[in-house]
């Protein structure tokens, strides 16, 4: 049998430079809970030893529109991004991603921060029994063995999809995450980096997640509001209707100029380790009338760079037509167009 | 970091907490904690208000909500099912915010308001919800309806605060997307919830006959106050655990349990896995039991577990039919292992010692038996229509939202009382009795509320082996409750199959010829066919079945709902569709045309005739024709039949008393599908008493003889018996009355004076001789005999032999589907249904329980495969995010007509319903796909991408 893994203890810091000097390699930051304590009961082995609630931790739930942008703080739950009023209006793919998470069970508690950098859902990897290359061990076990619904892209050393819905309608909105660390003086400092610099990997190395380093917590989320004409969506393939982890999913945000793209950020997600941005299908968009027939050449090159395994073969044709599907969606009904 | 104790990081921990206020422990006292460390080890004292009642625990920081209500404050209305929060079994609301209490950490209640299922009513008035339930019948088994329930009452407020009128579909099912249920109530619930927002009195789906009463046990099940096996937790229980295979395949060298027997906290420890005759059983698949550990907590009996020492020698693991069948494949039973097979029991096959082994296969079994018609296949080649398909469909498990579990409790006299989610009370009670050669009187087995069973939860299992030996072992009560990992794994599946089907036919639709093989993946058992129904379905010219079992390191089958039939009818049905498509054939009046039976015809034209669909049937691929369309919508169809099942010496217990009340008593179960409404409906109509005044007691062993509820065995055998017993009770009330009041005659509805005055026989328990009367009243053999009448013996029922009926229960499904060309998206709109079940003994129960069984064939279709991990056999769907099943906003509504008219040989006229719901579903789903896509889809489950690639996207 497995040894159980467990915390040992819960820290409760009332301040975040509290927060941040209990962190360390050996916790782990503790919020909604419905990845946390999911883990906690399966006695993971990703379970750390000290759990650093932020129950405590006051001024972290608000969603505030600011000067040029919307500021959401990391606590917030995803039932309040997708209810909100601003960011429906300026934010809808992240309302919308935020909407088709989970359920509403789930949104009631899930934060925003606990969201984008939950574990991932792959059944290897969650299976306690498997020590497999993400936890340090030598083999991605779902490469020899059922990789049905795993990565297409970037999957040399570890094939699990990223499992986050609004992250891929951040990195479209162009967001950035304001992160807090302590200095020397154990006072805590913060600073605002795209979150498109934080969700990579090294392709290299199984064991990464993400560029947060071990003694920094996420305390905002930071959403551009655009001076111009734009549009945008989120959209995802999944055999249900709700409750489901995507297939594939997609975040759009074209910037529109009478109706040309003047500017795209196009991001998939369930296809890679991280959030995949779509770069040739943007490039195809940018300065073109959307119609059919451009729609569907530049879907076509949404999986550019995509190394499918055995089995999942069907995501390349799927991430296609999702791709198609959204872009179609603006097309028709002028989704979600947001003119300042 | 101190090192400090595990002891706390099990729910179980939580069981030694006191559900009375604690010395000293105020109020935010945790909150005061904080402000240092807490050692996840040490309990801290909490307070939250439940229900508008301050309680105090003491809880570790890694216990649950849904723990500390259930095991501390008592509060067992909120279930708990997949503790992943996925299922919503467990909803409550902290400080009114819905949320899963299985994730949610009880130390993030402390201060806060909590309400549960059980502060949902005010007084004895329910809540619009609750009431709305009942009234919708919107609920089965009932092990879901209190998260229902909350999760409803949290969409109800808000949608009364903003809104009015009422909510639509969409909204309702988005709302409750975060609840599933696996008897398929889902369009009852929308109903309900639909009609309370909207201030409307819910009602039960369809049309309602004029006899019909609500679900007896109904009231129970939504305030919470069910009380399922899962729910009982005797004082100075000790909490069991199974130290399994971790391996699909393994020789088991030895099994070391000294270092676990020192361990604190254990009690008992038997092994399971020894052979007889010395040595141990090898492991074949992941889960298989090796030794089972009871402890006073569970924490302690599972860090014992981890203490046991399993010496094994790996072999090579095969996971599909296709590696197990491979040359040089590792066989899982070489000769001399052969007697350890496991039989599934999903369907009768020929007797063993006419099915050959060869490695991994078992059989063929032929029919006719034991011969191959080589004229099959001929005539097949020379007909002029002909459909050669295969198939192939993935294991489905079972997964009812009550998990297995077992309490064991010795009694004073030296014997057992049973507590388990069981299906069948007394053969498990017999089982019991024979394994630990006690009188079977001291063995008694309850399941009063079983939360879902679907098959898997019949007849005797490792957790009632295990309870009941640790129980005798340690003299002291035993639980022993699967967790739902173990629960996905090993808690019951239905075989994968691979089928070969050819069908011959002349060009007006007439079948001349089936060849029809069939190959049954029942894991490391045998035991299963996928070619039952071919036999007697239609009537061919020539026939030529064969099918065989393969083995695989996977966990073994048991029956589930119809074994064999769907799968079975998944390929059939679609030949058959095949069939009428290349004639250009209405496909339903293709099958009327080819039926000798009546009543099957009849039923074909009522389903046709209702479904407002008959100038669809013909349609293939009528939209994709037109690139521009993106939705193709396609109706298809698919028929069944499954057997009379009956147990004649089924009995009926009523107790009467003057006061007008009436007790009925039988041994069956009420999984969900209605038997206490069943034996009510009949009672009540038959006497004209009102269901207030009558009781029905069921799922105790000791009652009068029942068979287990599986087969649909159930209602074509108590019905019968409840109305006999109905008819002598009627007989004690006029002898009643005719000592009291001289000049009385007797009519059907009671006494009749000389005057004409009728008394009705409610009125007449006043008069009855005695304060209690009791009659009981044997089922009894059927009007003109059997088609097979009750064996002398009978392995599976003992004291129940059950036989085979004249009548057959047939029906007919069309399904109305949209498929999205561009995503593979599958939506089934509308399912239609004509079923022949005799006279419907308890209306309301029964359309549930038809409209349930389409919930589960459409999920069977769509959604669910089992995997497992090919090169260990480990199971990669053991929970409800990786296995998945329809939920609420899958469900499209269902139009169930029942064939108005009763059996002719069942003596009340009703027959059992439950399996035969279930067979043509996702038959007729996948001929809906074929006929929107002009593309045959031959495996399951029909996902968005096995669109894509049949349409040929890139």
């Amino acid at each position: 049998m497995t040894s159980p893994h467990t915390p040992t203890s819960f820290a409760f810091p009332s301040t975040i430079e509290q927060a941040l000097l209990q962190k360390s390699t050996a916790s782990e930051f503790l919020a909604g809970g419905t990845d946390v304590v999911a883990r906690l009961k399966a006695h993971h082995p990703s379970t750390k030893e000290v759990l650093v609630h932020l129950r405590n931790l006051s001024g972290l739930n608000a969603i505030v529109s600011e000067e040029g942008h919307i500021r959401v703080g990391a606590k917030t739950t995803l039932t309040a991004v997708a209810h909100d009023a601003s960011l429906l209006a300026q934010a809808a793919a992240f309302s919308e991603a935020a909407r088709h998470t989970a359920t509403p069970q789930i949104r009631n508690r899930a934060t925003v921060a606990g969201a984008l950098f939950q574990r991932p859902r792959c059944d290897y990897f969650r299976d306690v029994t498997f020590h497999c290359a993400k936890e340090g061990g030598s083999q991605c076990f779902a490469k020899d063995g059922d990789h049905s619904r795993h990565a297409i892209f970037d999957t040399q050393t570890c094939s699990a999809p990223h499992p986050s819905s609004i992250a891929t309608a951040l990195l479209a909105l162009d967001a950035s995450v304001v992160i807090a660390t302590v200095d020397a003086e154990q006072k805590a400092t913060s600073k605002t980096v795209p979150l498109d610099a934080v969700l990579t990997v090294d392709p290299k190395d199984p064991t990464t997640e993400n560029a947060l380093s071990d003694a920094a917590l996420v305390t905002h989320v930071v959403i551009p509001v655009r001076n111009t004409t734009s549009a945008q969506i989120y959209r995802r393939a999944s055999a249900r209707e709700r409750a489901d982890w995507a297939d594939v999913e997609v975040s759009i945000v074209l910037g529109m100029v009478s109706s040309v793209v003047s500017d795209a950020r196009i991001f998939l997600g369930a296809v890679g380790r991280v959030p995949v941005r779509a770069s040739l299908t943007e490039r195809a968009l940018v300065g073109q009338t959307l119609g059919t027939r451009t729609i569907r050449r530049a879907a076509a090159l949404a999986t550019n760079g995509a190394k499918p395994l055995p089995q999942n073969q069907w995501k390349v044709a799927m991430t296609h037509a999702l791709v198609e599907d959204a872009l179609t969606a603006l097309l028709d009904r002028r989704i979600d167009e947001v003119t300042p | 970091m101190p090192h400090v104790s595990r002891r706390a990081f099990l729910k179980g921990a939580s069981v030694a907490l006191s559900a009375s206020p604690l010395l000293g422990a105020k109020e935010g006292e945790a909150e005061n904690a904080a402000a240092a460390q807490l050692a996840a080890s040490e309990p801290i004292a909490i307070s939250l208000t439940a229900n508008g009642t301050l309680c105090h625990a003491k809880v570790a920081p890694t216990t649950t909500l849904a723990a500390t209500l259930r095991e501390s404050l008592g509060l067992t209305g909120t279930k708990v099912s997949c503790e992943g929060g996925a299922c919503g079994a467990c909803s409550v609301h902290v400080d009114g915010t819905l949320v899963a209490a299985c994730l949610t950490l009880a130390i993030d209640a402390d201060g806060r308001e909590v309400k549960t299922i059980e502060g949902v009513q005010t007084d004895t008035v329910l809540h619009p919800i609750q009431q709305a339930f009942l009234d919708a019948d919107a609920l089965q088994c009932g092990y879901c309806t209190p998260g229902m329930v909350m999760s409803a009452v949290d969409f109800y407020d808000r949608w009364k605060e903003t809104n009015q009128g009422a909510p639509a579909p969409h909204v309702v099912k988005e709302a409750m997307s975060g609840n599933l249920c696996r008897c398929g109530a889902q369009p009852a619930i929308v109903a309900a919830v639909t009609a309370a927002c909207a201030k409307t009195r819910a009602a039960p789906l369809g049309e309602t006959p004029l006899y019909a009463l609500q679900r007896h046990d109904g009231r129970e099940k939504v305030t919470g106050t069910a009380r399922y096996t899962f729910d009982h937790y005797p004082p100075q229980t000790l909490h069991a655990v199974f130290v399994r295979a971790e391996y699909g395949h393994a020789k088991i060298l030895d099994v070391d349990t000294t270092g676990a027997e020192k361990m604190p906290g254990v009690v008992g420890v038997v092994l399971m896995a020894e052979k007889i005759g010395g040595g141990f059983l090898t492991a074949r698949w992941v889960g298989q039991e090796i030794v089972a550990i009871a402890a006073t907590t569970l924490e302690q009996a599972q860090r014992a577990a981890n203490a046991v020492v399993v010496k094994t020698e790996p072999l090579g693991v095969v996971t599909t039919p296709a590696a197990a069948a491979q040359d040089g494949a590792p066989v899982l039973y070489p000769e001399a292992d052969r007697d350890d097979v496991r039989n599934a029991a999903e369907g009768p096959s020929a007797p063993d010692f006419l099915l050959p082994w060869s490695g991994n296969l078992r059989g063929p079994a032929t029919w006719p038996l034991g011969q191959r018609n080589a004229d099959a296949d001929d005539v097949v080649s020379a007909s002029k229509v002909q459909s050669r398909l295969k198939f192939a469909t993935e294991v489905q498990v079972h997964a009812p939202l009550e998990r297995h579990v077992t309490v064991a409790v010795p009694t004073d006299d030296g014997g057992l009382d049973v507590y388990a989610s069981t299906q069948t009370v007394q053969i498990l009670a017999e089982e019991i009795a024979d394994i630990l050669e006690m009188s079977p009187s001291k063995v008694r087995v309850f399941g009063e509320y079983v939360g879902g069973g679907f098959g898997c939860k019949a007849g005797l299992r490792a957790e009632h082996l295990a309870a009941v030996k640790l129980a005798v072992k340690t003299k002291r009560p035993v639980r022993l409750a699967l967790g739902f990992s173990d629960h996905l794994t090993v808690g019951g599946n239905r075989p994968g199959t691979e089928q070969s089907i050819a069908l011959g036919a002349e060009p007006n639709g007439k079948l001349n010829a089936v060849v029809h093989h069939g190959r049954s993946n029942c894991g490391a058992a045998v035991g299963e066919r996928s070619t039952g129904m071919t036999e007697n379905h239609y009537r061919f010219d020539e026939v030529e079945i064969a099918d065989d079992n393969i083995v695989t390191n996977g966990a073994p089958a048991c029956p589930w709902r119809a074994p064999g039939f769907p799968a079975n009818a998944f390929a059939l049905e679609q030949a058959v569709d095949d069939i009428a498509a290349q004639c250009g054939k209405d496909p339903l009046l293709l099958r009327i045309e080819n039926e000798h039976r009546r009543r099957f015809q009849e039923v074909y034209r009522l389903a046709r005739d209702r479904s407002g669909l008959s100038s669809r049937l013909l349609h293939v691929a009528e939209d994709a024709k037109n690139p521009e369309m993106r939705t193709l919508r396609g109706v298809g169809v698919a028929t069944a039949h499954w057997f009379a099942l009956t147990s004649p010496s089924c009995q009926v217990r009523l107790r009467a008393r003057r006061d007008g009340t009436i007790e009925a008593a039988v041994a069956t179960q009420d999984m969900g599908q209605g038997a206490r409404t069943v034996v009510a409906n009949v009672v009540c109509e038959t006497l004209g008493v009102d269901a207030k005044n009558v009781s029905v007691v069921v799922g105790k062993s000791e009652l009068p003889p029942a068979p287990g509820s599986f087969g649909s065995i159930s209602t074509g055998s108590i019905a019968p018996a409840a109305w006999k017993a109905a008819l002598a009770l009627q007989d004690a009330l006029y002898r009643g009355a005719a000592r009291a009041r001289s000049d009385v005659t007797r009519s059907e509805r009671g006494a009749v004076s000389s005057r004409g005055k009728l008394t009705p026989w409610r009125d007449l328990f006043v008069d009855l001789e005695q304060d209690l009367v009791e009659v009981t009243a044997h089922r009894g053999a059927d009007t003109d005999g059997f088609k097979f009448p009750p064996l002398p013996f009978d392995a599976f029922a003992e004291h129940v032999p059950f036989a085979v009926a004249k009548d057959e229960v047939s029906s007919a499904q069309i399904a109305e589907v949209e498929v999205d060309r561009l995503l593979g998206t599958i939506r089934v709109k509308r399912v239609v249904v004509a079923l022949d079940a005799g006279r419907i003994a308890s209306p309301i129960t029964a359309r549930s329980q038809v409209v349930g069984a389409v919930m589960q064939g459409i999920s069977y279709a769509l959604y669910e495969a089992r995997r497992l991990d090919p090169k260990t056999g480990r199971n990669l769907t053991d929970s409800f995010e990786t296995y998945s099943i329809l939920g609420i906003a899958d469900a499209p509504d269902v139009d169930v007509h029942f064939l108005p008219a009763p059996s002719e040989n069942n003596p009340y006229g009703s027959l059992g319903l439950g399996e035969n719901a279930i067979i043509a579903t996702a038959a007729a789903v996948a001929n809906a796909v074929f006929r929107a896509t002009g593309k045959r889809m031959t495996t399951t489950p029909i996902l968005p991408r096995a669109i894509l690639t049949a349409m040929g996207a890139k």
